[in-house]
């Protein structure tokens, strides 16, 4: 029976890049490691309070964390930066201030930047949101998955395929569907691929969302 | 996820092992050795046992950071075997690739 890899473990060396860029002594690095979870969970706890107010989606693909001797440089790619960057630049500042409060250095200078991704929905994880906003409002699955397949293919993507596991419609007995369009080649390292892996809370218990998306061949 | 109590255990014994660490290290290596008589080693031995117990490094347990998970743990990075897993397919950790593909 074949399991299958983390297409995104699978291809760090070639076709996928780490999204913390940082050297540090072997004895600090457990340090280091913990200084990232705390800034990327606070990043997140503060959007998702403050999106609650506004729209649904929010939509962090990722959290790029460098580090240098005297600086520390957050970028967070956003579908749908709206919120933190049209109404008022303050709610930036607010974050840079969380941020620097948990982490409690004064030796670095902290600096959160922004960056919006063309074509949001070419991005598993905002896809994964919007599939799980649509399942919490208890739309049938084939009409989401088909739905976030017509959202991709106008953003320019050349395969996609998700796969929504757990009880599903409500149904007793959980099971496991999935579709897929276009190719999506997970054994070939040179084919650039994105994955995602959400989970879904419902009434009736969690659904665990997953989607490929193939973007480019080498 | 390991109960709350447990890991706030292991930084109670972190900030008393702190503490007491110069303390014990001076009795320690220098004067046992150093003094010559019986009675004097007992005295030495008397005051490293004074000390609270949580202060001894060795009940010192390492946990995993991010979910205090008492086995499984790797020095280099704080964490149990699965959440390192998950981290690196998740290229959370700089530089960690696979070496078999």
């Amino acid at each position: 029976m074949g399991q299958k890899i983390n297409p995104l473990g699978f291809r760090l060396g070639t076709t996928q890049s780490h999204h913390s860029l940082w050297f540090v002594q072997p004895k600090k690095y457990s340090e280091g490691l913990q200084e990232d979870k705390k800034i990327r969970d606070c990043i997140k706890n503060y959007v998702q309070k403050n999106m609650r107010l506004s729209s649904g989606v929010e939509g962090i693909a990722h959290i790029e964390i460098q580090k240098r001797l005297d600086l520390i440089q957050v970028i967070i790619y956003m579908g749908f930066p709206k919120l933190l960057i049209e109404d008022k630049p303050r709610k930036l500042e607010e974050l840079q201030m969380n941020v620097q409060k948990e982490l409690n250095c004064m030796n670095r200078k902290l600096n959160i930047a922004i960056t919006r991704i063309g074509n949001p929905y070419g991005h598993p994880n905002i896809l994964a949101e919007f599939i799980a906003g649509q399942l919490k409002n208890r739309v049938s699955f084939r009409k989401a998955m088909k739905k976030a397949i017509e959202l991709t293919e106008q953003a320019d993507t050349k395969g996609i395929q998700i796969q929504i596991a757990g009880r599903i419609d409500g149904k007793e007995i959980a099971r496991v569907e999935w579709i897929r369009e276009g190719r999506v080649p997970l054994q070939t390292i040179g084919a650039k691929i994105e994955y995602c892996s959400y989970r879904v809370r419902t009434i009736y218990g969690v659904l665990g969302i997953k989607i490929w998306i193939f973007i480019d061949e080498e | 996820m390991v109960k709350n109590n447990l890991i706030h255990r292991e930084k109670k014994r972190q900030k008393l092992e702190q503490k007491y660490h110069l303390i014990r290290r001076s009795s320690k290596k220098k004067e046992i050795s150093k003094v010559p008589s019986l009675s004097e080693k007992w005295k030495i031995h008397g005051k490293l046992q004074s000390s609270p117990r949580n202060s001894a490094p060795t009940r010192l347990h390492r946990r995993c950071f991010s979910t205090g998970r008492p086995r499984a743990n790797y020095r280099d990075f704080g964490l149990s075997g699965h959440i390192l897993r998950e981290m690196v397919h998740a290229c959370l950790l700089p530089r960690a690739t696979r070496s078999s593909w």
